[in-house]
């Protein structure tokens, strides 16, 4: 299957950072790639005949004349596939396009000062916001958490930023005195978190215990979606019946059945692609819903909930 | 939708989520925060009284006027850590005030409260020449600094801390009433 639309380009470069991180540096062909800002992500378009994939990536980097990105992708084993292809079948030329691209995480301009914690591969929205913060003169400090045998490949990604800024921490957050670090911010101060989501937990509970005001919390749940059971969807408008296979999304099985749905994020972060249940019981997994919405039952987020009913019936 | 650029008044409620909480009031009759005694607020009152002494007991602060208040304020916010709540009330011009310090300090919506303000008395500001007129009641005041009868637009510049006031001055009127002799 051929996208319908997006910005062609292929994979320039392939940087192995750890044996489950690698950078994709990538070249549009034949124009510019949509502009992007710091903490903007792209949805990238790709795989082979068995199988296309449509997932949604940090940009870290970006040139200025729009002809080049870069992303970072974990290999995700247990995910639907799309980190898995990047890291074993993609190399220098491999075609892949730009979906679409939007800024969910960007940095409070008029902000005085920012903290930004990231943990794993939550780094990257985090590498263009430092950038950023750094170009602009901010106050801003970055605090990093991954396993030991990362830290080499972090610190080297984080090289060219002031020492004075950057943290990089092999123990977990509370081992390393984090939540006196955050008690102790200015009150003028944003938070910003993005990893796993043990640890969007932990500095989410962190910062309600010390005060922070939620304008002030910012975050990005980077979230792959993952398989489940299969189930049936049933679109109330056009009486379509379409299968949802164990190893795909909700919105990729309308999608492969031509249906038009709304999308943006792919991550459960944004909310657009929300739809109206009519029947069946739906398995939220998303981070927009409030938990009165979740027990109601009466939308689902398509690109990463399920169903709990075998069939379940969408007002589309 | 009209959009309303006034401060968020609202009646003052002690907010759970912060972990300190600092109430600053113009008049001692101003009533506490709604929600007192899960946690106490520190109080700061302006008292029109040339003896009070500051920091008389606990988290009790008296100050001999708005503005050594404001100062205080400032100082403090400078140096205050994240979880800090502040509550407002008093003259619709102190409340212009402490949120001019509050905006400076870096303070947010969600980390400060408004009551709703105890006098209709308002700041204007000259558009035409950026005086500053306090204590407006009515709708319309003669500027201070250059006489043009301003009219008190709905418009208020939470920067300034004051409403605009736009009217027609004199030089204009005479330049227009001279275009009109001569053609």
């Amino acid at each position: 299957m051929v996208e319908r639309s997006g910005y062609p380009a292929v994979i320039a470069s392939v940087d192995v950072l750890t044996p489950t991180l690698r950078k994709f540096v990538l070249v549009a062909q034949g124009g510019r790639f949509p502009a992007v800002s710091a903490g903007s992500h792209v949805v990238l378009g790709f795989g082979d005949e068995a199988r296309r994939y449509k997932n949604a990536y940090s940009v870290v980097s970006a040139t200025p004349d729009g002809r080049e990105l870069s992303v970072i992708v974990r290999r995700a084993p247990q995910s639907r596939g799309g980190s898995v292809f990047l890291h074993d079948k993609a190399q220098d030329g491999t075609p892949i396009t730009v979906l679409s691209s939007a800024n969910l995480f960007p940095v409070v301009k008029k902000a005085r000062r920012h903290l930004l914690l990231s943990a794993g591969v939550g780094i990257t929205p985090f590498l263009a916001h430092a950038r950023a913060l750094e170009t602009a003169g901010a106050d801003y400090t970055l605090h990093h958490f991954c396993r030991p045998e990362e830290k080499p490949a972090f610190e080297a990604l984080l090289a060219s930023l002031p020492p004075a800024r950057i943290f990089i921490h092999d123990r977990p957050p509370e081992d390393v005195g984090m939540k006196q670090r955050m008690a102790e911010e200015n009150i003028a101060t944003h938070l910003y978190f993005c990893g796993p989501e043990g640890f969007m937990n932990w500095v989410e509970q962190t910062a309600a215990q010390i005060g922070f005001a939620a304008a002030k919390v910012h975050s990005e749940h980077f979230f792959v979606p993952e398989g489940g059971q299969p189930f049936t969807v049933v679109l109330a408008g056009s009486g379509q019946t379409i299968e949802v296979a164990g190893d795909e999304t909700l919105l990729e099985a309308l999608e492969n059945a031509g249906v038009d749905a709304p999308c943006m994020c792919r991550g459960g972060a944004c909310g657009a692609c929300a739809l109206e249940v009519l029947d069946g019981v739906p398995e939220h997994r998303d981070h927009v819903l409030t938990e009165q919405e979740k027990t109601e039952g009466r939308t689902i987020l398509t690109c990463v909930s399920r169903a709990r009913t075998d069939t379940l019936t969408l007002n589309l | 939708m009209i959009v309303s650029s006034q401060l968020p008044f609202a009646p003052l409620v002690l907010d759970a989520s912060g972990v300190r909480h600092l109430y600053v009031r113009d008049e001692a009759a101003c009533p506490l925060p709604e929600g007192c005694g899960a946690a106490t607020p520190e109080v700061w009152t302006v008292v029109s009284d040339a003896t009070a002494m500051a920091d008389t007991g606990e988290g009790e602060v008296l100050l001999r006027s708005a503005t050594a208040l404001l100062e205080r304020l400032a100082g403090r916010l400078a140096r205050e850590r994240v979880g800090l709540r502040l509550y407002a009330a008093g003259g619709a011009s102190f409340l212009a005030r402490v949120a001019i310090v509050a905006d400076a300090a870096g303070l947010g919506t969600g980390e400060v409260q408004f009551a709703p303000p105890r006098d209709v008395a308002r700041r204007v500001v000259c558009v035409h020449c950026d005086t500053l007129n306090e204590g407006v009641a009515a709708d319309t005041v003669r500027c201070l600094g250059c006489g043009t009868t301003l009219f008190v637009r709905e418009h208020y510049s939470r920067g300034l801390g004051a409403y605009m006031g736009v009217g027609e001055p004199e030089i204009l009127l005479q330049a227009m009433e001279a275009a009109a002799r001569h053609g």
